[in-house]
């Protein structure tokens, strides 16, 4: 991993248009701005982790098929017209 | 018509219309671009997203406006380019079911959403840009589940 110091309002860039700023710094926190474009999505690596371990959890869900279909009828009660 | 081998079903005929291509597979399980949308009987609200490649994977999924009122994930317009959609209202929208041991403490991933463009029959899965999106939203209220 290539690790780079940097200081308030400093920035790097990644390829040719993806700009990383140190927009502000408060004790163990640091708040940075990502500058890229649309189609690069960026998010923080734990709802990712998260996302992905619930699939998981959800992919591995046991359970009585009788008892899921017994609770679909609930939301056919409470489906609005 | 077609045969596929089913986790909760078995052997079953699906048409091909039900065949919908994930081309960036579920987070997680990105190998697997390809699930058939089954249902165990018509109208019933979970449906089956089944790997037509691996017989064991399946998720469970609802649509999320049986259960809540208010639910619009956050969602990019070019990702939605992705499965060729120009909104989300031209989507199905879906949401992945975790079912605990007792079902009624079922969870419901909001932050993860699984768009389906049903014309193309492309799906993905999203990351919703609204982080008060739960990852385990409880879908059975107290006072509904106490009514059955």
């Amino acid at each position: 991993m290539l690790v780079l110091a940097r200081r308030l309002n400093q920035s790097i860039i990644i390829g040719d248009n993806i700009e990383v700023v140190i927009v502000d710094i408060k004790g163990d926190q640091v708040k940075i701005g990502v500058k890229a474009p649309k189609d690069v999505s960026v998010h923080r690596s734990e709802v990712y982790q998260e996302i992905q371990d619930e699939n998981k959890k959800a992919a591995s869900s046991n359970f009585n098929p009788q008892d899921l279909n017994k609770l679909g009828d609930i939301f056919k009660k409470k489906k609005p017209e | 018509m077609m045969k596929l081998e089913s986790k909760q079903f078995g052997n079953i005929t699906i048409e091909e219309k039900q065949v919908i291509q994930f081309p960036s597979g579920l987070l997680g399980f990105e190998e697997f671009s390809e699930f058939a949308l089954i249902e165990d009987y018509a109208d019933n609200p979970f449906k089956w997203l089944q790997s037509t490649l691996r017989k064991d994977l399946a998720f469970i999924v609802i649509q999320p406006e049986l259960f809540l009122a208010e639910y619009k994930p956050s969602v990019p317009k070019n990702e939605l380019l992705d499965i060729e959609l120009n909104s989300l209202e031209d989507g199905i929208l879906f949401v992945i079911v975790t079912i605990p041991e007792d079902p009624h403490n079922m969870t419901a991933n909001l932050q993860g959403p699984v768009i389906i463009n049903p014309k193309k029959s492309l799906g993905r899965q999203f990351i919703s840009r609204n982080e008060s999106h739960s990852v385990r939203a409880k879908i059975i209220q107290p006072q509904a589940a106490g009514a059955v």
